[in-house]
């Protein structure tokens, strides 16, 4: 146990910040039915922006509120603007319009930014939890780590106690009918939208601490995180979190197994399609996917 | 489903009719190509005739079925991949391995599109994703054939072996025509399976697959059909691609450029098969263009997720149906006359080009071409593009056009000049094309940019010239053909 312990510790670190992106996409999903690929772009925005602002020299806070806010503000107009005008699309058609979307941020920053190395450095970088004396982990991954099981708990609150989660829960179930009895539907959306902003923004600022920090690779880091939202069914908050950790940990663990160790980032994926393809013999699909009525 | 905006059109006429106009186009670019493009050019436009058979397997599932396979260009990777391998294990002909390697793909394509016989829309599309992600992964780690010992055949450290071209496509000029030849055989298929049985099953089953069953229709082999189909076709163009370099590199087919093949499908078209040529050119010239010219090509990056946004929104059919649509109200009498005056204004000055010594008579004559086709087609490709945004933005431009146009052509009048109210239209127009064609043409020919200009303006010049001169010898035969043939141009196809 004690050799495996190091690698569980790492890949639950990893893992979390897969499950807080995970559970910015299923809010979005189940409030308003889109899935959203921008949200590894905003969340890379808003690490390049907190980058920016750290290398003028301003305090941290700043940093950090700039890119969250900046994530959140685009993710709002988006949802303000443009998503009303695809809501009577397909589900696929709005999911690939936000993949336009994330292209745009994409192009732009790195226009802006380029591929130099650089290096996003919070401050809870320099301690971190030590095992035989090595360091394991940083405190940067703990915060993560806390910041996921928040936004999760926090979400669950919101949809479950809050006169906004019940109004998100009716437009879950029928866009139309909700609108019927008087729920606000653009207004939900929006709602919606601003906080899947939140999510990507805080966590861009992780991933962007944890891998390369450049738009490109930050952007298409989205793709995991929608692995970890897949085995969740894009529906349970829970399932979508267990998901994230458990993909960080095998992730993790697979550095124990020479033979398949360089094959290790495509564990999301494995996963993903493994549990998609379990479901489907089960009669499963994806939660708000009645297609097979169409 | 989609819209009803976004049904395809299917024209009229037998398969073979159908499949002809895009043949001639492919001969004709096949022919000339070579002659005009300089050989940095020719490279990227193989590159790009590969990236239209990838993005037209895009189309095949999308238009058709209404599908979203995000993993095509992760299959055309795979069937790259078999292609290197066979040939460097067993040292057999580049066509064989093209063909088997391209099967082998089909064959992975095929499994791919198994859960999709039960799946449909969004998960299929998150699962195709997750495919390439994974495939993305699989190439990072065992990196392509390159005469390696072992079942990968990858050199760990040493020299990469490359495999030879075909022996019949020995230089970049036949290999170009030897891409355009498998280009012309894959869209062919396409384009053939959509004008008979397959193609009128697969609408039927987009429609609804219980009218499908109902219809007798067996919904499992015809969509089986089409991902076996989309995966060949892909796999061939990895295939191509090899053999255009001799190998390919590790992180050539990243997650990134599947998606990216998805959404300018889209914006190209995925009704017809100018959308995949145009998705071809978006993904891989363009960014050689602006590169050329010294602009970031992430800036293309942004551009076409603009560009994507746009084309959703507005649920139209892309830039293709876009331009299929415009033709359908041009008549025939135009297109004759157009065409007899084209010819003999570019064959003219490209004789003229050729006896000053200015440039090569292919690359005058396909300059003065692409000045007429931009004339010509440019005032409308603007309105077109505008009614991208709505048609409030559509009438406010051509509001302010007009407002101007009348103010500046009181001016002219004022100095004592003959009035023209379109005037802004065409000075901007003529202005346009004079220095975006030129410096295209400058980039793209290494040609000198004041003899581009100077053929580009003197064709504009001339056709106006006929026009203005020859109008009342002209006008009575087009009264004349138009009695005959009193229909658009798509009424005849």
């Amino acid at each position: 146990m004690d050799t495996l312990l190091p690698f569980i510790v790492v890949g639950i670190s990893v893992g979390s910040v897969y499950a807080l992106s995970g559970v910015g996409l299923v809010v979005l999903y189940r409030a308003s039915g889109v899935v959203n690929f921008a949200f590894g772009a905003l969340g890379g925005l808003s690490a390049m922006l907190c980058w920016q602002v750290l290398d003028l020299e301003y305090d941290d806070w700043m940093g950090w509120v700039t890119g969250v806010g900046a994530a959140t503000l685009l993710s709002w107009a988006y949802g303000r603007f443009i998503a009303p005008s695809l809501t009577h699309q397909d589900r696929v058609v709005r999911a690939m319009a936000t993949l336009g979307f994330a292209l745009m941020i994409m192009g732009i920053s790195q226009w802006y930014w380029g591929d130099d190395p650089r290096r996003l450095v919070l401050p809870t970088d320099s301690g971190g939890i030590e095992f035989d004396g090595r360091r394991l982990i940083s405190h940067t991954r703990v915060v993560a780590l806390m910041f996921a099981a928040g936004a999760t708990i926090g979400m669950l609150w919101l949809l479950a106690k809050t006169p906004l989660g019940l109004r998100m829960r009716a437009l879950q179930s029928n866009r139309v009918l909700a609108g019927l009895v008087g729920v606000r539907v653009k207004r939900i959306d929006t709602w919606a939208w601003t906080l899947a902003g939140l999510l990507a923004g805080i966590s861009g600022l992780f991933m962007g601490n944890m891998v390369r920090l450049n738009p490109i690779v930050l952007t298409f880091l989205v793709i995991p995180a929608m692995a970890a939202a897949m085995v969740g069914r894009m529906n349970s908050l829970t399932a979508t979190v267990i998901g994230g950790l458990v993909i960080g940990v095998i992730e993790s663990m697979l550095n124990l197994v020479p033979e398949v160790q360089r094959y290790g980032s495509a564990t999301a994926f494995v996963v993903a399609i493994s549990v998609v393809l379990w479901q489907q013999r089960h009669g499963i699909g994806l939660s708000r996917d009645n297609s097979h009525l169409e | 489903m989609a819209r009803i905006k976004d049904k395809p059109d299917i024209p009229p006429g037998t398969p073979f009719q159908r499949v002809r106009p895009m043949l001639i186009t492919f001969f004709v670019v096949a022919l000339i190509g070579p002659w005009v493009f300089s050989s940095y050019w020719l490279n990227t436009f193989s590159t790009v005739a590969c990236l239209v058979l990838a993005s037209g397997t895009v189309a095949l599932l999308y238009g058709q079925l209404g599908m979203v396979s995000l993993a095509q260009f992760a299959l055309a990777g795979v069937g790259g991949w078999f292609c290197l391998r066979l040939i460097h294990g067993t040292g057999m002909p580049f066509e064989l391995a093209l063909v088997l390697g391209a099967l082998i793909a089909g064959l992975f394509g095929l499994i791919l599109g198994l859960p999709a016989l039960r799946m449909r829309g969004l998960y299929l599309a998150l699962l195709t994703l997750m495919i390439a992600a994974a495939v993305q992964v699989v190439f990072n780690v065992i990196g392509f054939p390159d005469g390696g010992t072992g079942l990968a055949g990858h050199v760990i450290n040493g020299k990469r072996m490359m495999i030879s071209r075909p022996v019949l496509a020995p230089s970049d000029t036949d290999y170009f025509r030897y891409i355009m030849f498998w280009l012309a055989i894959g869209m062919g298929l396409i384009e053939w399976a959509r004008a008979t049985l397959p193609g009128r099953a697969w609408g039927l089953i987009r429609k609804s697959e219980a009218a499908a069953i109902a219809a007798g229709v067996s919904v499992v082999r015809y969509k089986a059909l089409a991902f076996a189909m989309a995966g060949t076709l892909a796999g061939l163009a990895g295939g191509l691609l090899a053999g255009l370099n001799g190998q390919l590199d590790n992180t050539g087919f990243p997650v990134s450029q599947s998606i990216l093949l998805y959404a300018l499908t889209i914006v190209g078209g995925a009704y017809h098969w100018m959308g995949a040529v145009f998705a071809g050119l978006l993904i891989r010239a363009l960014p050689a263009l602006l590169n050329d010219h010294g602009v970031d090509g992430n800036l293309s990056n942004a551009f076409y997720g603009f560009a994507l946004l746009v084309s959703l929104i507005q649920g139209r059919k892309g830039l293709a149906g876009q331009l299929a649509d415009f033709y359908k109200f041009v008549r025939i009498s135009r297109i004759v006359e157009g065409s007899i005056i084209w010819a003999l204004i570019s064959i003219g000055l490209a004789l003229a080009a050729v006896r000053f010594e200015a440039m090569g008579f292919a690359g005058a004559l396909f300059l003065s071409l692409i000045a007429l086709l931009f004339r010509q087609a440019i005032p409308g490709v603007c309105w077109l593009l505008l009614g991208f945004f709505g048609k409030r933005v559509q009438d406010t431009a051509e509001d302010v056009e007009a407002w101007l146009s009348l103010r500046l052509s009181r001016l002219i009048s004022a100095v004592g000049l003959m009035p023209d109210h379109r005037i802004l239209k065409r000075t901007l127009n003529v202005l346009f094309i004079g220095f975006f064609v030129g410096w295209i043409v400058n980039g793209v020919f290494d040609v000198d940019y004041n003899v581009a200009l100077t053929i580009i303006w003197s064709s504009i010049a001339i056709r106006f010239l006929i026009q203005l001169l020859l109008y009342p010898t002209i006008l009575p035969l087009r009264k004349a053909i138009d009695e005959k043939y009193p229909k658009p141009f798509a009424a005849y196809r």
